[in-house]
C-alpha cells in the first residue's frame, strides 16, 4: 500500500497553518514529523486521519484519488493524539470492548484481556479509567488505537506521559506493526526517543514541509545537523 | 443494518454506563425538576379547576427547562478527553452517534417524567396519570430530545454552550411547546379526541421531521 497526500493547504481564517504540504508513506514504514510548537504538525495529523478539511491537495491510495474526509480512509486509520480518547468512567477493558465493538471486530474477553496485558495494564483492567495514571492512560490508548488493526497509525507526540518501560513497549509494538506491513505517522518533541523506530524525519516548518531525512542507520548525532540546520553553530574562519 | 445496530447498541450501553456511574445529567435534571415543582406549588395558589387547565403547561416547562440541563451534560463524556475524534474514527455512518445519543438522552428524558410525574400528583394533589398525558408527553420527549441533540451537539464545541443552548433551541422548540401544552390541557379537561388530536399529529410530524433532518446533516455539523 502507498500513501500520498499531495499539496495538502489548510488555514484557519487568514491563519496559513499548511502550505501545499507533500508527504508519501508505504507500507512498513514510519515517518516521525518534527518541528516547533505551532507548526502546523498535529493539523497535518488531522487532515491525514480524514478528521479534518483542506482547503486544497488530495489523498491518493495506491494511485487512485480519495476523498479527504472519507469515512471509510478514517476507518483504516487509527488516531493517537494529546486527549486520550478514553471514557474515564468506563474501566479499561470496558473501553476497549467498547472500541473493538465500533470496528466490527469480535474479541472475546480473553482476547481484550490479553491486548491489556500487552500494554502492561492486566492489574487495571477492571479499574475505571479515571482512576489510571497519565501513563497508564497512554498505554491504553494505544492499545485502544491498535485494537482495530489499523493500515496507517497516526501519533501525535506518543511517548507523552510514558515512562522508561511505556516507551520501550510502545517502541516495540510500532515496529510489531511496521512489521506486518502497517504504516505509521508520528510527531516526536523527543526525535531521538524515535530514533529506534522510525525511518525518517521530516520536518514542518512555519507550514511549509522538508525534504524526508531517512535514518538508514545513521545515529542521531550524524541526523541532527542536517534536522535542523539553523541551529549549527557557526564556526569562524581561522 | 446487523452492523449499523450492533453499532447503535454499543454506544447507547456506553452512554448509558457512563450515566449510571458518573450521573451527571440525572443529578442536575432531578434536582432542577423538583425545585421547580416544590417553587410553583407554593408561588400559586389554585383551585381544582385551575390546577387540571395549568398541569400540562407547568410540568412541560419543568421538564423542558430540566431537559436542557441534561442535554448541556450530555456531551461532556465525548468532550472530557476528545473521544468523539475516536468515534468519528471508528463509526462508518455518522447518524448512528447522533441516534445513540438521542436515544439515551430520550430515555433520560423518560426517566425525568417518571420521577417527577407523582411528585407533581402528590404535591398538586392531582391524578396526573392519564394514558393520554403520558403519550403526549412521550412524544414531546422525543421531539425535544431530537432537535435538543442536535444542537447539543453543536454548541458542546462552544465556551458558551450553557447559555446558547437555550437560545437556539427554545424558538426551535416552539411548535413542540404549544402542542403539548394544547393535547395535554385537552386530555385533562375530559375533552373528545378528536379536539386535541391535530396537536398530537402535530408532535408526531415534528418528531418525525427533527430525526430525519438531525440523521441527514449530523454528518455536515460534526465535520465543518
Amino acid at each position: 500500500m502507498l500513501i500520498k497526500l499531495q499539496g495538502i493547504s489548510k488555514a484557519y481564517g487568514r491563519l496559513a497553518v499548511l502550505k501545499s504540504c507533500d508527504l508519501t508513506l508505504e507500507s512498513g514504514q514510519l515517518l516521525c514529523l518534527v518541528g516547533s510548537n505551532g507548526a502546523g504538525k498535529t493539523t497535518l495529523l488531522r487532515v491525514a486521519s480524514g478528521l479534518l478539511s483542506a482547503e486544497q491537495g488530495k489523498l491518493l491510495v495506491d494511485g487512485a484519488e480519495w476523498p479527504l474526509k472519507n469515512p471509510e480512509w478514517r476507518r483504516k486509520c487509527a488516531l493517537v493524539a494529546h486527549k486520550t480518547f478514553l471514557y474515564q468512567n468506563l474501566s479499561g477493558l470496558e473501553n476497549l470492548r467498547f472500541f473493538s465493538r465500533l470496528y466490527q471486530r469480535d474479541f472475546s474477553e480473553k482476547e481484550l484481556k490479553e491486548r491489556l496485558a500487552e500494554a502492561g495494564l492486566a492489574r487495571a483492567a477492571e479499574k475505571q479509567v479515571r482512576t489510571y495514571s497519565r501513563g497508564m492512560q497512554q498505554r491504553l490508548t494505544i492499545a485502544r488505537a491498535l485494537l482495530s488493526d489499523p493500515d496507517v497509525l497516526i501519533l501525535d507526540e506518543p511517548f507523552t506521559g510514558l515512562d522508561k518501560d511505556g516507551s520501550a513497549l510502545l517502541v516495540r509494538m510500532l515496529a510489531e506493526l511496521k512489521g506486518r506491513g502497517g504504516m505509521v505517522l508520528m510527531t516526536s518533541h523527543d526525535p531521538q526517543a524515535a530514533l529506534a523506530v522510525t525511518d525518517g524525519f521530516v520536518r514542518l516548518s512555519r507550514g511549509v514541509l522538508g525534504e524526508v531525512l531517512w535514518v538508514d542507520g545513521r545515529s542521531w548525532s550524524e541526523i541532527e545537523p542536517n534536522l535542523y540546520p539553523e541551529c549549527i553553530p557557526e564556526v569562524s574562519a581561522a | 443494518m446487523k452492523n449499523w445496530l450492533s453499532t447503535l447498541k454499543a454506544l447507547i450501553w456506553k452512554d448509558l454506563l457512563q450515566e449510571w456511574r458518573s450521573k451527571d445529567m440525572l443529578t442536575a435534571m432531578l434536582a432542577f425538576a423538583i425545585l421547580s415543582i416544590f417553587i410553583f406549588n407554593y408561588a400559586m395558589e389554585l383551585d381544582p379547576r385551575q390546577r387540571a387547565e395549568l398541569a400540562p403547561g407547568i410540568l412541560w416547562v419543568v421538564i423542558t427547562f430540566s431537559g436542557t440541563l441534561g442535554l448541556n451534560r450530555s456531551f461532556v463524556a465525548e468532550q472530557e478527553q476528545g473521544s468523539f475524534d475516536a468515534l468519528v474514527m471508528a463509526v462508518p455512518g455518522l447518524g448512528s452517534i447522533w441516534l445513540a445519543k438521542q436515544i439515551s438522552n430520550f430515555l433520560m428524558m423518560l426517566v425525568l417524567i417518571v420521577i417527577v410525574l407523582p411528585i407533581y400528583s402528590l404535591l398538586y394533589n392531582q391524578n396526573l396519570f392519564n394514558p393520554g398525558l403520558i403519550l403526549t408527553l412521550i412524544l414531546g420527549a422525543w421531539s425535544f430530545s431530537a432537535a435538543g441533540t442536535l444542537l447539543a451537539s453543536m454548541t458542546a464545541q462552544t465556551r458558551m454552550r450553557d447559555l446558547l443552548l437555550p437560545v437556539l433551541l427554545f424558538p426551535i422548540l416552539m411548535p413542540v411547546n404549544m402542542a403539548v401544552v394544547k393535547a395535554g390541557m385537552g386530555v385533562m379537561s375530559g375533552a373528545a379526541l378528536a379536539s386535541y388530536q391535530v396537536w398530537l399529529t402535530v408532535l408526531l410530524v415534528y418528531g418525525i421531521i427533527m430525526t430525519t433532518i438531525s440523521l441527514l446533516v449530523f454528518d455536515y455539523v460534526i465535520l465543518e
